[in-house]
């Protein structure tokens, strides 16, 4: 029969596929090997040339030459490696490009500059600073004048302020006309970096009417301050154009506040230029500040400003809180007297010790004051802390007024935040513990998903039904009835899908391995010192939402306040746990409850105390009501400050470089990034140490193992194939950074108190699909974002039960998120997210999975009754094992190739796992998500109502990873 | 290494050993993981099942003591490897301290069998730092050479490591590095050297909290400390000066000035 010969072959075909792949996988070692010993020759190299004397053994350098003329980008990259731990000394610059010329490095980097691909212009950018020749310094500026894309303009840029041509300012300056505001702030950034020599070029380009360019000389002018920049700014301030304006005036006050006329500005008809204004007064700490402070107390718009400013100045010069006090008792204009109480609010300390050493009765008066504004957030903090009894009665006599007057607003604050032995002299009984959120509103279709559930159930064995009462039954023997006709071309409808599941995997994973190879030697040109130039990388809040997390929080905060990263916050959302987690980090960061102003962008579930640390001041807390993990991202977005914000989960822990890799990505980027998911890895068997990974392994149990196969497979050869095919829609909730404006924009994370009053259970993949519907339909180019070299540790679960209802969750996140976009299936106006993701999303992770079981059922009968011959079983061997493991063993060579992950051991039982997964496990993998279908149905229908514990689902690590969705590409 | 927990055994081993002017030794072995000691414990066990009146102990949190009263320098060594063995393929590093070495130590035996363990830490953490080796008073006569000033690195990047080193020990000085600030605050407190350059965010302790911890220790306060990083912004500049961090450079560095630092701070200082 032919269909032996096809099926022989195409079964030696893929075993020879996975034996190529397990040997690429075990052989990266070696690899790493052979590399490292270059390497280590290149930097002996450097290291001779940086001790060669002035007259030096020409000998020893023709050595050299054999190499580096070998291996010359090796040899540069290894130079920009030493190049940014110690600067070389002119002796060793000269050195280098001696031998550069030698080796005709120079010219290869001159041909590179016009290359065709923007890989190799920025290469030869980021490189040329290493030779410096005066021609390539000239080619450099040419290129740029000529270059198109933005991220190459941006390196040749970083490449002339490394080299310090500031001949290159005009060309650079040009560049920046008519560029959207993202891209023009990289480049002011690079280009601050040559520092003076910006000035001068000032005279020159302050008669420039564009937009981009007055904005670029007020960066610099805030940097870099001298006599004719604050003339420049002073005349901008009265633009028309508002942004320069505003900026001008920022940048005045924040670099020359001495010599600004302040009594001037705080009239201005601009709100923000008075606001400005009176912040910058806080930088003075002057009675005369003071009173054009008060004088102005009573303007609502600048209220905020105002206590802001006069806070600072009087924390810095505290012997003005009595002035103040004063003032504020004699002060007859209400606004004003409010905005005063406001400020001495802070000084509770202050107030109460005069209170206390007596005859300060204006020290009473104002306590009095600031209590009945119901201003208690310092009060209950002092009152925790304080000793002296008779003070305690005296405060807490006026507290009772307050509550005898309006208990509503102020009991639940009292008896929350109040120590309750204090809080039980007022009466006041503890809060009631924490009462979860109510059951989600998900609204699924019940129409769409019942109309899925029948071609998922019917198609295939109608369709079988078909040909098999057709007679044309592929394999099946000359003899054999209608039923044995119909299990034969089931069989091979079954093996077909099976075949074009792995082949789209194999597909994808040649795009996973180009993009993998692609971050790789991005990453190579990426040194710290260019990633941790001042306002290069975007600013990024970190935020943690946390629900009864007491046994790792301290531990995963901690972790968090050391990541490498030039500029971030981190935001801790403590979504009303009902254990000791906010009590943790209050303990072990000295936190402080503080008033915020905190936006109301987004609806949230009650947000009830905001708190600081003094030691760390990146560290915000946020104490809110239970509201699920979404809602808790809603509010942490709400105080986020930065340019973008990253989801983490509370229980996993980020590599300390990871925020670093996946930011760096972004320079690379000819749009706008609106997102960036990074890896994820079962932390399960590695060893952590203070927050820091010292052994990774894989984990112990068989259930956890076979998960790392998945992970690996759905993040190396998945989610990397679909970002290099700009059409990734899935970013773990445990670890991805979105744009924060544009989230804001789109209405932050789907919850029931936010725009579409709706709740999900996948609501991290739900947001990139509704910022990427959003962007298409508003036509704004935008780039999501991969990096698999920025890793993520997280707990996967170990246990059976927990495994099923991260499942059974992630099948309905899917399928809501079907059901809820269904407008973007097949349709060409959302690009490829429309045409091929979704519909490879319907095809084979909605319906896949009842395919999936009804073939295996099938098959497995069919093999049971004796109706399977030796060139079908061949065939699904080849469909279904060989090729999904030749999938997984790459994907796990490019993992190895990307970081050397497991020691050898491990990685052998990998294979071994990979092997075995295709007996059981994927099968079992399919069924939890027909099940997941199932219920979903059910709940529609009314049958059952889903249990919510908030979103951890108890407080043990591995319960809370039911949480967390992994694998899905 | 965490002092609290004294070796039992170690004083009586010390004495008796000091008396008859035999060798004995104490061995501190770790695999770098603080999940392992149980089963060191029980490799080592086996390894000197046998030896009369040797001892085998948890030491510190995630390492283990081993005590052997008699036995030659090879003696422990071979002792080392017969653990190795057992536990392969698991790295193991150990830091012997021969007891012969402080025979002509001045003190009681109790004071110094403090010492023997303080120094068998120290070994320890300069073994794990150097992956798979074993560290004894050999090891560090060869690399001390006569009298060079000690200078502590704590930086996890290697190629740093490796330039700063080279820098350093052209300039005289006698280099130790650590790749996370717990082993430097280990190596630190059990032998003071004479300057630290340290990156700002070293892992498992960065550099302001390493600067703290010295600042507390009346012994280690005074030593010269050289903060170095890429990311000296204004708010790391603050936390410097908070931890009274007098030198602060921004990556990349210039060779001249650091070391040249480094030589000046270090000569001012000897008498």
């Amino acid at each position: 029969m032919i269909a032996w010969g096809a099926a022989g072959w195409l079964f030696a075909g893929t075993a020879a596929l996975d034996l190529a792949a397990a040997a690429a996988f075990l052989a990266q070692p070696l690899r790493r090997l052979i590399d490292s010993r270059r390497r280590r020759r290149a930097r002996d190299i450097l290291a001779e040339l940086a001790a060669q004397d002035a007259a030096e053994p020409r000998g020893a350098v023709r050595g050299f030459e054999r190499f580096v003329r070998r291996r010359r980008w090796l040899f540069l990259e290894e130079a920009a490696r030493v190049a940014d731990v110690v600067e070389p000394s002119a002796a060793e610059r000269r050195r280098l490009r001696d031998l550069a010329v030698r080796t005709r490095t120079d010219a290869l980097l001159a041909r590179d500059l016009l290359a065709r691909r923007p890989y190799r212009r920025i290469r030869a950018a980021v490189r040329i600073p290493l030779v410096a020749t005066p021609g390539l310094r000239t080619a450099l500026v040419r290129a740029l004048e000529a270059e198109r894309s933005r991220s190459v303009k941006l390196f040749m840029a970083a490449g002339l302020a490394a080299v310090g041509e500031a001949a290159a300012i005009p060309t650079l300056v040009d560049a920046l006309a008519g560029e959207p505001a993202w891209f023009q702030r990289r480049i002011a950034a690079i280009l601050a970096r040559l520092g003076d020599e910006m000035t001068s070029f000032v005279p020159m380009l302050a008669g420039r009417p564009e937009k981009e360019i007055q904005l670029l000389l007020i960066h610099v002018a805030g940097r870099y301050p001298s006599t004719v920049l604050r003339d420049y700014l002073v005349a901008r301030v009265d633009s028309s154009d508002r942004d320069v304006a505003h900026a001008a005036f920022r940048a005045l006050t924040a670099s020359y506040a001495g010599s600004v006329d302040h009594a001037r500005w705080l009239t201005h008809d601009d709100f923000l230029v008075r606001n400005l204004a009176a912040e910058s007064l806080g930088g003075l700490p002057t009675a005369r500040s003071l009173g054009l402070l008060f004088d102005h107390a009573d303007d609502p718009v600048i209220r905020r400003s105002v206590v802001m400013a006069v806070t600072t100045i009087l924390r810095a010069r505290p012997q003005h809180v009595r002035t103040t006090m004063l003032r504020c008792l004699n002060e007859r204009r209400p606004a004003a007297r409010a905005a005063l109480v406001d400020v001495l609010a802070g000084f509770v300390d202050d107030l109460a010790v005069r209170l206390a050493g007596g005859g300060e009765e204006a020290a009473g008066e104002v306590l009095k004051e600031i209590v009945r504004q119901g201003r208690l957030t310092e009060l209950i903090t002092f009152l925790n802390r304080n000793t002296d009894r008779d003070l305690e009665h005296r405060l807490l006599l006026l507290l009772g007024e307050l509550l005898d007057a309006d208990a509503a607003r102020h009991a639940d604050e009292l008896a929350r935040y109040l120590d309750p032995r204090i809080a039980g002299l007022l009466g006041l009984a503890p809060p009631p513990p924490e009462q979860p959120a109510p059951a989600r509103r998900e609204h699924p279709r019940l129409a769409m998903l019942t109309a899925l559930l029948a071609v998922g159930l019917a198609a295939v064995p109608a369709l079988c039904l078909a040909v098999a009462a057709l007679g044309a039954a592929p394999g099946a023997p000359a003899a054999a009835g209608l039923f044995g006709r119909w299990v034969a071309s089931f069989n091979a409808v079954f093996a077909v899908y099976a075949a074009s599941l792995n082949g789209s995997y194999l597909l994808l994973l040649a795009f996973s391995a180009a993009g993998a190879r692609a971050e790789e030697r991005e990453a190579a040109l990426l040194g710290d010192a260019l990633l941790f130039t001042r306002d290069l990388l975007p600013s990024v809040s970190i935020i943690s939402p946390a629900y009864n997390e007491e046994a790792s929080i301290v531990e995963s905060v901690g972790a968090l306040l050391e990541l490498r990263y030039p500029e971030y916050e981190v935001i801790v959302v403590n979504d009303g746990s009902r254990d000791r987690t906010l009590e943790r980090l209050v303990e072990h960061f000295g936190l402080e409850r503080t008033e915020v102003f905190i936006h109301r962008y987004l609806a949230t579930q009650q947000v009830r105390a905001v708190w600081a640390s003094r030691r760390h001041p990146g560290l915000l807390v946020i104490d809110k009501a239970n509201g699920g993990k979404a809602d808790a991202l809603n509010a942490g977005i709400n105080a986020a400050r930065k340019d973008y914000f990253a989801g983490i989960d509370a229980d996993s822990l980020l590599e300390r470089g990871a925020l670093l890799a996946l930011a760096g990505r972004m320079l690379f980027s000819d749009v706008e990034v609106v997102a960036a998911g990074g890896n994820i890895m079962p932390v399960n068997g590695c060893t952590v140490k203070s927050g820091d990974l010292a052994e990774t392994r894989i984990p112990r149990r068989a259930l956890a193992r076979f998960q790392t196969v998945e992970y690996l497979r759905a993040f190396m050869a998945g989610r990397i194939g679909w970002a290099a095919l700009r059409s990734l829609l899935v970013i773990s909730g445990a670890f991805g950074v979105f744009h924060r404006r544009r989230v804001v924009d789109a209405h932050g994370y789907l919850t029931r108190s936010e725009h579409y009053l709706k709740d999900t259970v996948g609501e991290d993949m739900e947001l990139v699909v509704r910022l990427t519907r959003g962007l298409h339909e508003s036509r704004t180019p935008y780039a999501v974002q991969y990096a698999c070299r920025a890793n993520c540790w997280t707990e996967i679960p170990e246990t059976f039960r927990v495994l099923n209802r991260q499942r059974d969750r992630w099948q309905r996140g899917l399928l809501d998120i079907v059901t809820f976009h269904r407008t973007m299936i097949a349709n060409p106006a959302y690009g490829r997210a429309g045409t091929i993701t979704f519909p490879y999303l319907l095809l084979f992770e909605v319906l896949g999975p009842w395919f999936e079981a009804e073939g295996t059922l099938v098959f497995v009968a069919s093999l049971a009754l004796g109706m399977v011959g030796p060139s079908l079983l061949a065939l699904m061997l080849a469909a279904t094992v060989l090729l999904g493991l030749a999938v997984s063993l790459a994907a796990f060579a490019i993992a190895e190739r990307q970081r050397a992950s497991f020691p050898a051991g491990d990685r052998l039982l990998l294979v071994l796992f990979a092997v075995a997964e295709n007996f059981g496990f994927r099968q079992l993998m399919s069924l939890l998500r027909v099940r997941g279908f199932v219920r979903m149905l059910a709940r529609v229908g009314g049958w059952g109502r889903m249990e919510r514990r908030g979103f951890g689902h108890g407080s043990n690590a591995a319960g809370s990873a039911a949480a967390k969705r992994g694998v899905r590409t | 290494m965490d002092a609290g927990r004294f070796p039992s055994g170690l004083i009586e081993a010390f004495t008796e050993a000091r008396k008859r002017e035999t060798n004995g030794a104490l061995i501190a072995i770790s695999t770098g993981t603080a999940e392992r000691p149980a089963e060191i414990l029980t490799a080592a066990s086996r390894a000197v099942r046998g030896r009369p009146g040797a001892v085998v102990q948890p030491f510190g949190a995630s390492s283990i003591a081993v005590i052997l009263p008699a036995c030659s320098a090879p003696d422990a060594r071979s002792a080392v490897e017969a653990v190795r063995a057992a536990l392969a393929p698991a790295v193991v590093a150990a830091g012997i301290v021969n007891f012969y070495e402080f025979f002509t130590a001045e003190g009681t035996n109790a004071e110094i069998a403090r010492e023997i363990e303080r120094a068998a830490g120290h070994r320890l953490a300069i073994a794990a730092n150097r992956a798979d080796l074993v560290c004894d008073a050999s090891d560090l006569a060869a690399s001390a050479g006569e009298d060079r000033p000690v200078a502590v690195v704590v930086e996890p990047d290697p190629v740093s490591v490796e330039l700063l080193t080279a820098a350093l020990d052209a300039a005289g000085f006698e280099v130790r590095s650590f790749q996370n600030g717990e082993a430097a605050m280990a190596s630190l407190e059990a032998s003071p050297p004479s300057l630290v350059i340290c990156e700002a965010m070293s892992p498992r302790m960065n550099g302001f909290v390493i600067r703290e911890r010295l600042k507390a220790s009346p012994r280690l306060a005074a030593i010269p400390f050289i903060l170095v990083s890429h990311r000296k912004t204004e708010e790391m500049i603050r936390r410097a000066v908070e931890a009274d961090i007098r030198h602060f450079f921004r990556k990349p560095l210039s060779v001249a000035e650091v070391v040249g630092l480094a030589v000046n701070l270090t000569r001012s200082r000897s008498p």
